[in-house]
């Protein structure tokens, strides 16, 4: 039997990567949780980039968000789309992670729970957070989301938004949860 | 450690032993009850921490928590959230229960949509301090929903044996599950 709460597998970026994906993950927990340390390569000086994902490759995740940028407190949401949106606006309907504009060393906190994930009964919610300080600017989100199907989690999918690369040096490990 | 008071909703007794984070106990609604009860709670835990997705039979989004059976005015309550338009925030001070706002999802909510929620409880054993409580809890119902984020105090030394969830409104769907965990101290 698993263990209540343990690692199910990490990426660990040796080279920038488009994509951070698990897949063919297990139905032994009840809960999954992933954590993530993200940065891209997105240039132009770029306030941050936009972070977007799939479960199970598909496109029916919708959400709502609660924001706060160090001056304003704001909430938003999307219809159904990719997880955390298609694209959506920094800081608002996007979750808004580090890019190549940032100090050198300076990573997107990433945290994911997504309950009851191998329910067949019920659609899928999920909480994330994303913290992301610049040291002079960055955001701090919540959200939650909500994928419209009652089939099993088995794939997590992450990109970026604006089709740039994941940097050498981030990481992400799925967790699972097991309930009495 | 004992169960006892379970004839609502359906409750089971478990974990794997082992590691800092373990399972104590689960329990799902019964469809016609809106309270949820886990009770002689071991003290040999640092924190306990409550994972949960949670639908009602009718109306109503909140989750009251009360602790060892204490319904007197020793609760308070803060949040901070936004339902997609904007956001929010508010207080409760000296009340009879703490309220965890949008925690669940009503019977409005789309077909098989579950509000889920993360409770933790600090020093929940102390018998020096009060408890202090976080929470998030969450809806998403594809045009429309709310997230909130909670901190709630409980003006009692006593250490935590019970927590009880009660639904606001109405009762927990067969849909809605409770699991208590705690973690270990070093």
């Amino acid at each position: 039997m698993p263990a209540t709460y343990e690692p199910i597998a990490t990426t660990t970026l040796t080279t920038t990567a488009a994509s951070i994906e698990f897949t063919s993950i297990t139905s032994a927990y009840t809960d999954l949780r992933l954590i993530a340390f993200l940065r891209t390569n997105r240039g132009g000086g770029a306030a941050a980039d936009a972070l977007r994902g799939l479960l199970n490759g598909g496109s029916s995740t919708s959400g709502t968000f609660v924001n706060g940028n160090g001056s304003t407190a704001s909430s938003a949401r999307h219809t159904a789309s990719w997880l955390f949106n298609s694209v959506g606006t920094l800081g608002s309907t996007a979750i808004s992670i580090a890019c190549a504009t940032q100090a050198t060393g300076i990573f997107s906190l990433l945290e994911m729970d997504i309950f009851n994930y191998s329910s067949t009964s019920v659609n899928k919610t999920l909480l994330a957070s994303c913290s992301s300080d610049f040291n002079g600017s960055g955001y701090v989100q919540k959200y939650v989301g909500m994928n419209a199907s009652t089939s099993a989690i088995t794939s997590i999918y992450l990109a970026s938004a604006n089709g740039n690369s994941f940097i050498a040096g981030c990481t992400a490990t799925l967790y699972g949860i097991l309930k009495a | 450690m004992t169960l006892q008071n379970f004839t609502l909703g359906t409750f089971s007794q478990g974990g794997v032993a082992g590691g800092a984070f373990e399972s104590i106990a689960s329990a799902s609604g019964t469809g016609s009850s809106g309270v949820i009860t886990f009770s002689s709670i071991p003290s040999n835990y640092q924190h306990l921490q409550i994972r949960l997705i949670s639908r009602a039979s009718a109306g109503g989004n909140n989750i009251r928590i009360t602790f060892n059976g204490d319904t007197t005015a020793s609760y308070a309550r803060h949040s901070l959230g936004g339902n997609g338009s904007s956001a929010n925030t508010g207080g409760q001070i000296s009340v009879t229960y703490m309220e965890f706002d949008d925690f669940t999802a009503d019977s409005s909510a789309g077909a098989n949509v579950v509000a889920a929620g993360i409770i933790d409880i600090h020093d929940y054993a102390s018998t020096t301090k009060n408890k202090t409580v976080r929470g998030v809890g969450a809806f998403d119902n594809n045009g429309s929903g709310s997230l909130k984020m909670m901190s709630g105090l409980w003006v009692n030394t006593s250490a935590i044996t019970s927590i009880t969830l009660t639904h606001s409104a109405s009762n927990f769907t067969t849909a809605s599950q409770f699991a208590l965990y705690g973690i270990k101290g070093a």
